[in-house]
């Protein structure tokens, strides 16, 4: 089997996240498959840097580690203050710049 | 051997994704998320990246998933547990979108890449000094970037969260 497998898992899992960015209504899920996205590039990455044995793949997944760390960070602090406000998670409370 | 735990993890990571953007308990959406990230962990750990692989275990599982289940505990379970998929958009339209994106995405690892075998791999591929030595080398610059972006996270979290409480006192 030829790691271009593991190329279409990447770009299968980016898409999962991409339906669950799009179709999920809960915030808290909604982090959960922006986390599932950037997994699926990191998968892509870490694929191209062993097929060319090059270290800036593995280089690139450290950065994105520390970016998803921040990422989550702020995004459920977000969540907790939407929350305080609105006494919901669901998207469709969003509703303040609503023209 | 590695191609049959790629195809076993590969599955399982796909499987497991599929089953976090479909549940609605976020609880259960959670846990299969730290099956996700164990599977893909495996996978880095088959390609190699051993670094990389104890990594992605540390942050993600031990630190994020943590994280989201804390502040599922600190959210009100009952209100979260009756959250119903709202009909309003339709969860078909999503399905269309990413399955259009992964078609595109499948076009150019179809037809662009060559059928890759391996170069040759340096003996201590993916182990930390091979990947600090190169990184610490040519990417000094991303580096202080990347701790200047955890500390403005840091700082933010806290504005935030502290607004939110603020608004909810006065």
């Amino acid at each position: 089997m030829s790691p271009n497998f593991l190329l279409y898992i990447g770009a299968a899992l980016f898409s999962i996240g991409t339906f669950g960015v799009l179709s999920c209504r809960n915030t808290l899920i909604l982090l959960m498959s922006i986390e599932i996205m950037l997994t699926g590039v990191s998968l892509s990455l870490v694929t191209f840097s062993w097929i060319w044995a090059n270290s800036a793949g593995q280089i690139f997944v450290i950065f994105i580690m520390a970016v998803a760390a921040g990422e989550a960070a702020i995004g459920l602090a977000i969540i907790m203050a939407f929350y305080r406000l609105h006494k919901s998670v669901q998207t469709d409370k969003a509703e303040l710049m609503k023209g | 051997m590695y191609e049959i735990m790629w195809l076993i993890l590969g599955i399982l990571s796909v499987i497991s994704a599929i089953l976090v953007v479909s549940r609605i308990n976020p609880v259960y959406s959670a846990l299969y998320l730290m099956l996700f990230f164990a599977s893909v962990s495996g996978l880095f750990a088959f390609l190699g990246a051993s670094f990389v692989a104890v990594t992605q275990l540390f942050i993600y599982i031990g630190a994020i998933i943590v994280l989201f289940l804390f502040v599922i505990m600190m959210l009100n379970f009952e209100e979260l547990k009756k959250l119903q998929r709202p009909p309003l958009f339709s969860p078909l339209k999503g399905l269309i979108l990413s399955l259009a994106l992964f078609g595109l995405l499948c076009v150019p690892i179809y037809f662009g890449l060559p059928s890759a075998h391996p170069r040759h791999l340096p003996a201590d591929f993916g182990s930390a000094k091979w990947i600090a030595r190169d990184m610490y080398i040519q990417y000094p610059f991303a580096i202080e970037l990347a701790s200047v972006l955890i500390i403005a996270a840091l700082a933010g979290a806290f504005v935030i969260a502290r607004i939110g409480k603020k608004a909810k006192n006065s």
